[in-house]
């Protein structure tokens, strides 16, 4: 049986892995746009990592494990089994998502008002904010895309991270747990308690970016 | 202002040239670039613009090799204002993308509002999302936005695609004051109508990149 302590500790971490997983790839994701958008070779880039969405998480999670095992490059670092792991397989499992989804936006926010801005008189400095203003929306929905992609996968999460209690246990791996010692009553509460957990965020962040941001 | 284009080519791929050594000058007053789509129209008025840098040949402004000056050139840059063919708004109300050109340049000008506002009757609409207005609509607003600011230069994609006839006899009565008042006013057009003919001191044809004519018409008196 869980305990409500217990809940809110998975609660937590997988709030906390997922969530950083989810901003250092939007982060790399949003650099590797930028820099991206205005190359002749886009199409190529946009369309490798639109097939990535794609890659199954189980495949990604090898692809760390055989990298943090201890025998492995990486191995030296201790990674295995702890949310380090979680968190660099799940990264690894949201920035496709983020780059396909925040590349078209981007590219015609980057191109249309950059030059609008400037045929207005604007100077760079002006440019970058109300690029941020206008883009607000879709970082917001690209970030939440990579967020949900990450805290709903469970092939990182259980290969990676081992699924230990009060360490690497996170709500998909519990869901996994609970549903095969047949504690299906637990099993539902955390699926609830999951889906309830990304629409709030989602709607959270979907507020802000209707935000009207007003300095300039 | 003056705005001379000398020899000038540009590339979007390198490759293939848009402008092929396209020689204008531009001075105050009200000119026409007329050609069929595509004959390198937008790229032209964008170079003169000073947004895209010609791939080779020289813009001289009121003397002055413009890509050659260092980057202290943003007091040039503020006279020149273009409007994109495409109405491009930012998120927000009307009144949002009204103030922007002035916001840019720091100013508060209210009382320039308040006359557009009038002016163009767009009392329906100044609050209104831009999502939500027409084609027309949104076009019109990119132009007061520009008309607002009062620039020394004025350059304008096809201004009068999707503008009804009364707000079109209102924006050129807006460009011939703007001339009058000693500005820049260059149009882009694929289709020339009797009133902007009648408003021209020179015409010129663009097609396939290349200046095929040019035509400078007697000065023109407005009252």
């Amino acid at each position: 049986m869980l305990m409500m302590g217990e809940l809110a500790d998975i609660i937590l971490r997988s709030i906390y892995v997922s969530g950083t997983a989810s901003l250092i790839a939007f982060l790399v994701g949003l650099s590797i746009v930028l820099k991206s958008v205005e190359v002749r070779s886009k199409t190529i880039i946009l369309g490798i990592f639109e097939a990535l969405v794609g890659v199954p998480t189980t495949t990604i999670a090898l692809l760390v494990y055989l990298l943090i095992f201890p025998q492995g490059p990486l191995g030296s670092l201790n990674l295995l089994y702890t949310p380090h792991a979680i968190i660099l397989g799940q990264f690894l499992v949201a920035l496709p998502v983020i780059v396909s989804t925040l590349f078209r936006p981007v590219e015609t926010t980057v191109k249309d008002l950059k030059e609008l801005i400037i045929s207005l008189g604007g100077d760079e400095k002006q440019v970058s904010w109300l690029m941020f203003k206008e883009l607000a929306p879709a970082l917001i929905s690209s970030y939440l895309m990579g967020f949900s992609r990450a805290i709903g996968e469970l092939g990182v999460a259980l290969i990676v991270g081992g699924n230990i209690a009060g360490s690497t246990r996170v709500l998909t791996t519990a869901i996994a747990l609970m549903t095969s010692m047949g504690e299906y009553e637990a099993a539902i509460l955390l699926g609830i308690t999951l889906i309830a957990l990304v629409i709030a965020i989602s709607i959270t962040l979907k507020l802000l970016g209707e935000f009207k941001w007003t300095s300039s | 202002m003056d705005i001379e284009l000398r020899n000038v080519w540009y590339s979007y791929d390198g490759v293939n040239y848009v402008l092929k050594g396209v020689s204008l000058k531009l001075s105050s007053g009200f000119h026409i670039v007329v050609g069929p789509n595509g004959s390198g129209k937008t790229t032209l008025l964008k170079i003169a613009s000073l947004i895209y840098k010609p791939v080779r040949g020289e813009v001289i402004v009121n003397n002055s090799n413009y890509w050659a000056l260092s980057p202290n050139n943003t007091l040039i840059r503020k006279e020149v204002v273009y409007v994109h063919e495409r109405a491009l708004l930012i998120r927000g109300s009307v009144k949002n993308n009204l103030e922007l050109g002035l916001k840019l340049r720091g100013i508060n000008d209210d009382s320039t509002l308040k006359y557009f506002i009038e002016r163009y009757n767009l009392f329906d609409i100044i609050k209104k999302d831009v999502r939500k207005l027409s084609a027309g609509q949104a076009k019109l607003v990119s132009i007061i936005r520009a008309l607002a600011v009062k620039p020394k230069a004025l350059l304008l994609d096809e201004p009068l695609n999707h503008i009804d006839m009364n707000n079109a006899v209102l924006l050129i009565e807006d460009l011939t004051r703007l001339v009058r008042d000693g500005s820049t006013v260059v149009v882009a057009t694929h289709y020339i109508t009797p009133d902007l003919e009648g408003l021209a001191d020179s015409m010129y044809e663009v097609v396939n990149g290349v200046l095929t004519s040019s035509t400078s018409f007697r000065a023109r008196i407005r009252y």
